[in-house]
């Protein structure tokens, strides 16, 4: 196994805080960038509207997992967050600006 | 957080793991147990053994229970009598959440005694018997078995190296964590297909972002387009007279193209009413979502739900794949074997965890955190497989003629649990709860087709043999087998004394 | 019968291909297996893996012979890797 450099001293309480801004960036802002990741591929996919809305629902889930995943390999907490919303907000805008393009039949 | 991607991912799978594990086990019994649902709904009905359901299904004598048990219910349903499940079920449900059930013999239409059946685990598998916030438990917990999924393949480093390995004999944490290993990995695929789809099931309830981004949020337009079913609204006046549903089941088969399974009364106090039918999923991997609908006063023809499209074909695909109600009883039998590997993967999962804190679970009392894991382990995965087993044993004991009788098998069930898991919590503090909840296990298990003997004239081993009802047979030969497997554990914990963890304490680990 | 040789036709697949491996040859045959036996079970085990493919599908058809095959195909692992654990001293 390759050899690890030791962890630099972080006081326990601030360890724990960010195992809990983790756990709460994979819960609720993994869920936020499913929410708009969906939203998205709602307008983005080529299909009848009522097949985007499954496929892109279906899909949620792998989004939501590859997101609490990428939380717990992220270098910070901040970092996870900061990506998660970005990403999630951009990608819900889209269908936001332009509610005509996701709900087109 | 941690100095490497390999040391964040074991810590994610560690703990989504533990958080997740005791529940997922419960959901993973369950879902095993329901692979066979319905063939123990139908040993549970000893008074049925040695019928037939006939050839036609009859809904009539459900639907006159239905009207006297709940004449203003929002909607009374009831499935026909198969070969897999021979009682006629009815439901009627009120519109304040109530529900009445009730078994009829499918050709006499007799009421049969009810039990809670095979459909008890099917629902404690997906809902823990909690309704919608349960429903929300179970999908949280689906979640977290695949973010543990993705991260134990992260993190297994050897993990083609390793496929074959299993070294029971190295004992203590090697010997789990391989058998961990093994059952996680060469069923993979399942694991991951269980999770996936489990959640996909219920994806309406937990995914919103597609159906505000396409419609607005109008759930109702969402329906009508995915599946085409048919709703017609109240119109305030009663209903003159209900037509047949018998006189009805051979139309609805030829239009359908397929058997009729099951049949319904929408709002059957209201002039509105409607009289549906729908098919079994046993013809294709996809659930056949297909319904036509008559009208309830005069039984005419009003509509039939269109072919779904590919997304909605999807959907019913992956919702097909878990429910595994296709490929006759062998693929059950497959499903039910991967299951286990299932539950064998979380429990040894579990001591895995346990066992690599074994000086500091020891040295920490009972009342502590690791106190909770160490009596949660046993009272959940000792415990449970005791309570299912006591249901079985209360499904023979209880009066027939017991009122609530279903209610009362579950009662059985939830207090065996209960007297378990505080047994087993207490016997391991001296090192052998263990073996003493398998023990009991195996006895209960091994003595079941003797119960059975003596409890009933025709349901037995030696007479469903004879009548080559080998569906009823199988369940008590299964009890059999699981009971010597049951044994053969209690067995390898014989004369244990201390928990391991105080003897691995002792040693110096 | 059709499952039952499909299901060995898939052990015989992971039997195969797992004797590839030292670790696993060793035991069973006292020694590792020279580098063209390597080559040679493991090709066969991938042959035979695909057989047991076609066995299903040409079986049970497009829809139902994969899911048949993975289900045998697991189960055969665990029944094999469960062997090997009996058998290895």
């Amino acid at each position: 196994m390759a050899r690890v450099a030791a962890a630099p001293a972080v006081p326990r309480r601030r360890q724990r805080a960010g195992v809990a801004s983790r756990v709460c960036a994979a819960l609720f802002g993994g869920y936020f960038l499913a929410h708009g990741a969906t939203a998205f591929l709602t307008g983005a996919l080529p299909f009848a509207r009522v097949d985007r809305v499954i496929a892109a629902s279906l899909l949620a889930f792998a989004v939501w997992c590859a997101a609490a995943i990428y939380v717990f390999a992220a270098r910070s907490a901040w970092r996870a967050w900061g990506t998660l919303l970005l990403l999630g907000g951009a990608l819900l805008a889209v269908p936001m600006l332009f509610p005509g393009w996701a709900s087109r039949p | 957080m941690k100095n490497s991607l390999l040391q964040s991912m074991a810590w994610l799978h560690t703990w989504a793991g533990l958080v997740a594990g005791w529940l997922l086990f419960a959901i993973f019994v369950g879902g095993t147990l329901a692979c066979f649902d319905k063939e123990l709904d139908d040993w549970m009905r000893p008074a049925l053994h040695g019928t037939q359901p006939p050839e036609t299904p009859r809904f009539d004598a459900a639907m006159a229970w239905a009207r006297e048990r709940m004449p203003d219910a929002h909607a009374w349903w009831a499935h026909a009598g198969t070969a897999r499940d021979r009682a006629v079920t009815v439901h009627a449900a009120h519109d304040d959440g109530t529900v009445a059930s009730a078994a009829l013999d499918p050709n006499t239409g007799a009421l049969v005694p009810d039990t809670a059946g095979g459909s008890f685990f099917f629902e404690l598998h997906y809902n823990l018997h909690a309704g919608t916030p349960g429903m929300y438990v179970v999908g949280l917990a689906g979640m977290l078995m695949l973010v543990a999924l993705v991260a134990g393949v992260l993190i297994h480093k050897r993990i083609f190296k390793d496929f074959f390995t299993f070294r029971p004999r190295a004992g203590g944490q090697r010997a789990w964590l391989d058998g961990h290993n093994f059952t996680a990995v060469l069923a993979l695929p399942f694991h991951l297909m269980i999770a996936y789809s489990g959640v996909a099931i219920f994806v309406a309830s937990y995914v919103f972002g597609g159906v505000q981004a396409g419609y607005g949020g109008d759930m109702a337009k969402f329906w009508e387009e995915a599946g085409g079913y048919y709703e017609r609204e109240e119109v305030g006046r009663p209903l003159p007279r209900l037509h047949s549903l018998d006189a009805l089941v051979a139309d609805a088969q030829r239009r359908m193209g397929a058997p009729v399974d099951w049949a319904s009364v929408h709002h059957p106090d209201d002039a509105s009413a409607v009289i549906q039918f729908g098919t079994r999923h046993d013809r294709a991997v996809a659930w056949d979502m297909q319904q036509v609908t008559y009208d309830a006063s005069d039984g005419r023809f009003l509509h039939q739900t269109p072919p779904p499209g590919p997304a909605f074909r999807t959907y019913a695909f992956l919702g097909g794949l878990h429910m595994v109600q296709f490929g006759g009883s062998a693929l059950r039998w497959l499903y039910f074997l991967l299951g286990l590997c299932g539950c064998a993967m979380i429990a040894s999962g579990m001591q895995v965890w346990v066992r690599k804190r074994a000086a500091r679970v020891a040295r920490a009392g009972a009342l502590s955190g690791h106190g909770l894991v160490r009596a949660l382990n046993v009272g959940v995965v000792g415990g449970m497989p005791l309570a299912c087993v006591a249901m079985l044993w209360a499904n023979r004991l209880l009066p027939p003629g017991l009122p609530a009788r279903a209610d009362a098998e579950v009662q059985a069930f939830c207090a065996a649990w209960i007297l378990a898991a505080l047994w087993g919590a207490w016997a391991e503090r001296r090192g052998h709860g263990w073996r003493d909840l398998f023990a009991t296990t195996a006895a209960a298990l091994l003595l079941l087709p003797v119960l059975n003997l003596l409890t009933t004239a025709h349901s037995h081993l030696p007479a469903t043999l004879a009548r080559g009802e080998y569906a009823l047979a199988a369940v008590d030969l299964t009890a059999l087998a699981l009971g010597l497997g049951f044994a053969a554990l209690a067995w390898r914990l014989r004369g244990r004394r201390m928990p391991h963890a105080a003897r691995a304490v002792e040693a110096g680990a | 019968m059709n499952l039952l040789a499909g299901f060995c036709l898939c052990a015989l697949a992971w039997v195969l291909l797992s004797l590839g491996l030292p670790k696993h040859h060793q035991p069973l045959f006292g020694r590792p297996p020279a580098p063209r036996a390597r080559r040679g079970l493991r090709a066969a085990g991938w042959a035979v893996l695909a057989a047991s493919f076609a066995w299903f599908v040409a079986g049970r058809g497009w829809e139902y012979g994969p899911v048949f095959w993975l289900a045998a195909l697991m189960l055969a692992a665990v029944a094999w890797v469960l062997a090997l654990a009996a058998v290895a001293r």
